[in-house]
């Protein structure tokens, strides 16, 4: 296993825009089918590291001439087809030619080369989409040893305020049965409403695509969107948002930290870069968390108690307070003692009457050095993350003049997995 | 080695008072000499175990530190972490296997922290570590009342290197950031009142408080005059660093004076959220992160949350409701917005000020086997918000903060 990185501007890749059911395609295809399969004309090994030559291109980047991919993390394929199955399976890429990549096989040593018809494309993410309906979606994840809640998207135009497909809506169940029968929804209805959180997916009703980036390690997805951008510049995007699902890494054993989030409100503001979830700062984004506009919603609270909660703020342990995560500035760029870089976890925190509790880290990491990367951009020599990759995701919060951002971890840990 | 705390309820602990020479009294005691030397009527050893009975109440409590003099065993006569039984008997581990009973004219004082005295002069001295792994940075000491404190304060300062106890090189602050050096608060009144006080120390670096309003035990009750000096080696980001020293302490006079302002400008608990970039503190470290000789303001930062003092804001239930845990940071060295290190075996919490003085708290997750003691701080400019730290008083396994 390994953590899967797509992007809107990958070879066959889904395109997202203000029509219903572009984000059920999108997430289809990362999620659950992969995209962009070609034929294999060989597979050859040479110890462990194994050679595919594709029929057609493959569409992995070139990492020397696109800075936001680099060789071993992100791109994953799926090998299916060949008669010696330790071929088979999901691998990291390295990118050769654009017909050509290489993949390390570990201890295993099939024949080579390789026969049967054998296909390649860009890897599913793990998950399945147990229930579907038209322009709608449930997603739950196959790993075992996830929480495995359910994920329903509604993406049809039922906007409450009249933005029709701009928005998206989405909430989470603990157990479902059909695309509209659940148990368990967070957020619950009377807290937020039957269109649930609002996720923007483009600042205009049209057909024009824009840009996005997702990230899963088969548990929890990590989405950015950027609503008013189908150019070429990632870095120009004014409105930006990051949102997800899935477990949180909780630092004790904890069945309900399960996070869904997005953003608090559609009304007018979908070209804004408001109330976007996974980085409003504690503090400076919002002290108060169980406020009537929440971002994330919890499974359950901190006691277990069936009774859904908008969480959260978070924060970025360790570094200056900020009004969106990474926002604030303040350490030196790169660090003048090490000439290397810091990152920070990112928490969540439940409010409760005997104060704040904590409920787990996203896979995100703030720095402390305010917007310090293009969007994408990739960064390795992180002090005290030594081995690991990150890249950076640009995004505003809370309010328009406010642009931050996070790292997410790339490598993950030795199953390939965040943690 | 061990974390050794000193504190002024301690039998025969030195008295801190508003005069002349007394913040040098004190420092002798704690970290040259010890104190509470005792007579031994007699040290039994079973196996590796020494039991020793004293003549008069040795003063200990399990896991301080006491040094055993004088027997002609003198695998007896070390520096050793005790176990207390009673008043007048402890136990310890000793090597080697000497003769049991021992023999001679032995006696036990509580140990000093394993600092020396490198020069001194009337009201003056300048203390260094003995400890080699350190930078070995010198602390003057001029207690001889010639601030507009008086008596109240001394004027202290750090050294890389001394000549003599007048001079030395590398000053930290310089005598142009404040011509007398920081101030260490001693009382309130120039008098012979008893002013409580604790030090935490790994040999290397200590933290010192005093409360100088209050007589005449208790740092709890003090009315908001906690008083802090820090000294010794943060831990760098980089190896082999020669430009570890540091010490923090106030860089005003005579400011026990006036009510509320008297917490002012305490360098120990001045959080880096504060004061960006400072071009004046009441911390300083002996270079700058470029290495250019002069000395530099720090500031420290934990969670980083906007906050008064270190330690004061908290949003976390305590105890932590799903683990009945404790949080708490690491508190970062900040030479404005370069990292230059960690201090020393000092934490601050994620719940506020959520323990009294000397409350000792185990069961922190990610520390295993450790215990640490909370004491408390003020804000810049304020009585009003109190802080916290958090001081590790068990080190690593070579009983040191890393």
């Amino acid at each position: 296993m390994a953590i899967k990185a797509y992007f809107s501007n990958q070879v066959g890749a889904p395109t997202l825009n203000g029509t219903v059911g572009s984000l059920i395609a999108v997430l289809d295809a990362c999620l659950v089918n992969g995209y962009n399969q070609v034929n294999v004309s060989s597979i050859t090994r040479s110890g462990s590291t194994v050679t595919v030559t594709c029929a057609t291109a493959h569409g992995y980047e070139n990492p020397l001439l696109n800075y936001w991919v680099q060789n071993g993390v992100g791109n994953v394929c799926t090998i299916a087809g060949a008669t010696q199955t330790e071929y088979n399976g999901d691998w990291p890429v390295s990118y050769v030619s654009d017909t050509v990549f290489t993949f390390d096989i570990g201890t295993a040593t099939p024949a080579t080369p390789a026969t049967g018809t054998i296909t390649t494309k860009r890897a599913g993410g793990g998950w399945s989409k147990a229930f579907s309906d038209t322009n709608r979606g449930a997603y739950r994840s196959n790993d075992l040893s996830s929480r495995r809640h359910f994920w329903q998207v509604n993406d049809i135009a039922d906007c409450p305020n009249g933005q029709g497909a701009r928005f998206a809506g989405w909430r989470a169940y603990e157990n479902m049965t059909g695309i509209d029968q659940g148990d368990g929804p967070f957020p619950t209805i009377v807290a937020a409403g039957t269109f649930g959180i609002y996720i923007a997916k483009s600042s205009a009703l049209d057909s024009s695509s824009r840009h996005w980036s997702i990230y899963t390690d088969g548990k929890t997805v990590i989405m950015t969107f950027h609503t008013d951008q189908g150019g070429a510049s990632l870095n120009a995007s004014s409105y930006s948002y990051v949102a997800g699902f899935g477990d949180l890494l909780s630092p004790v054993p904890d069945p309900y930290a399960t996070i869904c989030g997005g953003l608090s409100s559609g009304a007018s503001t979908y070209s804004g870069t408001n109330n976007c979830g996974f980085l409003v700062a504690a503090g400076g984004g919002d002290p108060n968390p169980n406020s009537s506009a929440g971002w994330n919603a919890l499974a359950r609270t901190y006691t277990g108690a069936k009774k859904p909660v908008w969480s959260t703020a978070h924060l970025g342990m360790g570094f200056f307070q900020s009004i969106s995560m990474g926002y604030s500035g303040g350490l030196m760029f790169p660090d003048g003692m090490s000439n290397r870089f810091a990152l920070a976890q990112i928490m969540v925190y439940e409010t409760s009457s005997v104060g704040a509790i904590m409920r787990g880290q996203l896979p995100l990491y703030e720095c402390g050095v305010g917007v310090a990367h293009s969007n994408r951009e990739i960064i390795n020599n992180v002090i005290g993350r030594e081995g690991r990759v990150f890249q950076y995701i640009r995004a505003g919060s809370l309010n328009s003049s406010y642009v931050g951002g996070a790292y997410i971890d790339l490598t993950g840990n030795s199953q390939g997995k965040w943690s | 080695m061990a974390i050794k705390v000193f504190h002024a309820g301690q039998d025969g602990a030195p008295s801190l008072q508003g005069q002349n020479g007394s913040l040098i009294t004190v420092l002798d005691a704690i970290l040259v000499d010890g104190y509470n030397t005792v007579s031994v009527s007699s040290i039994t050893r079973s196996d590796s175990t020494a039991t020793v009975t004293t003549a008069a109440n040795h003063g200990f409590s399990t896991g301080d530190s006491a040094t055993i003099m004088g027997a002609a065993q003198t695998d007896y006569n070390i520096d050793a972490v005790v176990s207390v039984v009673d008043a007048t008997h402890f136990t310890y581990t000793v090597t080697n296997s000497p003769a049991t009973p021992a023999t001679g004219t032995i006696t036990v004082k509580r140990s000093p922290a394993g600092f020396a005295k490198a020069f001194s002069g009337t009201n003056k001295a300048a203390y260094r570590s003995n400890d080699t792994s350190g930078s070995r940075p010198y602390l003057q000491v001029i207690d001889d009342g010639s601030t507009t404190g008086a008596a109240r304060e001394a004027k202290t300062r750090g050294y890389l290197t001394m000549t003599d106890v007048d001079t030395g090189s590398e000053p930290f602050p310089t005598a142009v950031q404040y011509a007398n050096g920081l101030l260490t608060y001693k009382s309130q009144t120039i008098d012979t009142t008893s002013r409580p006080w604790v030090l935490i120390t790994d040999g290397k670096t200590f933290y010192f408080q005093a409360a100088m309003d209050t007589s005449p035990a208790s740092l709890q009750a003090s009315g908001g005059y906690l008083w802090w000096l820090g000294f010794g080696d943060i831990i760098s980001t980089r190896p082999s660093d020669p430009y570890t020293a540091f010490m923090a302490a106030c860089h005003a006079a005579n400011m026990q004076v006036s009510g509320s302002a008297g917490a002012c400008h305490n360098g120990m608990s001045v959080p880096a959220v504060r004061t960006a970039n400072p071009t004046s503190g009441s911390c300083y470290i002996v270079r700058s992160y470029t290495q250019t000789v002069g000395a530099a303001v720090m500031n420290q930062m934990g969670h980083g949350w906007d906050q008064l003092a270190i330690g004061s804001l908290g949003i976390f239930s305590y105890p932590h409701f799903p683990d009945n845990g404790f949080m708490m940071t690491p508190l970062l060295c900040m030479q404005g917005g370069v990292m230059r290190g960690r201090m020393p075996g000092m934490f601050e919490p994620l719940h506020g000020r959520v323990l009294n003085q000397f409350d000792i708290i185990e069961n922190v997750e990610g520390y295993p086997g450790r215990k640490f003691m909370a004491l408390w701080c003020y804000a810049l400019n304020s009585t009003a918000t109190t802080g916290m730290f958090l001081f590790d008083i068990t080190g690593d396994s070579n009983g040191k903060w890393s």
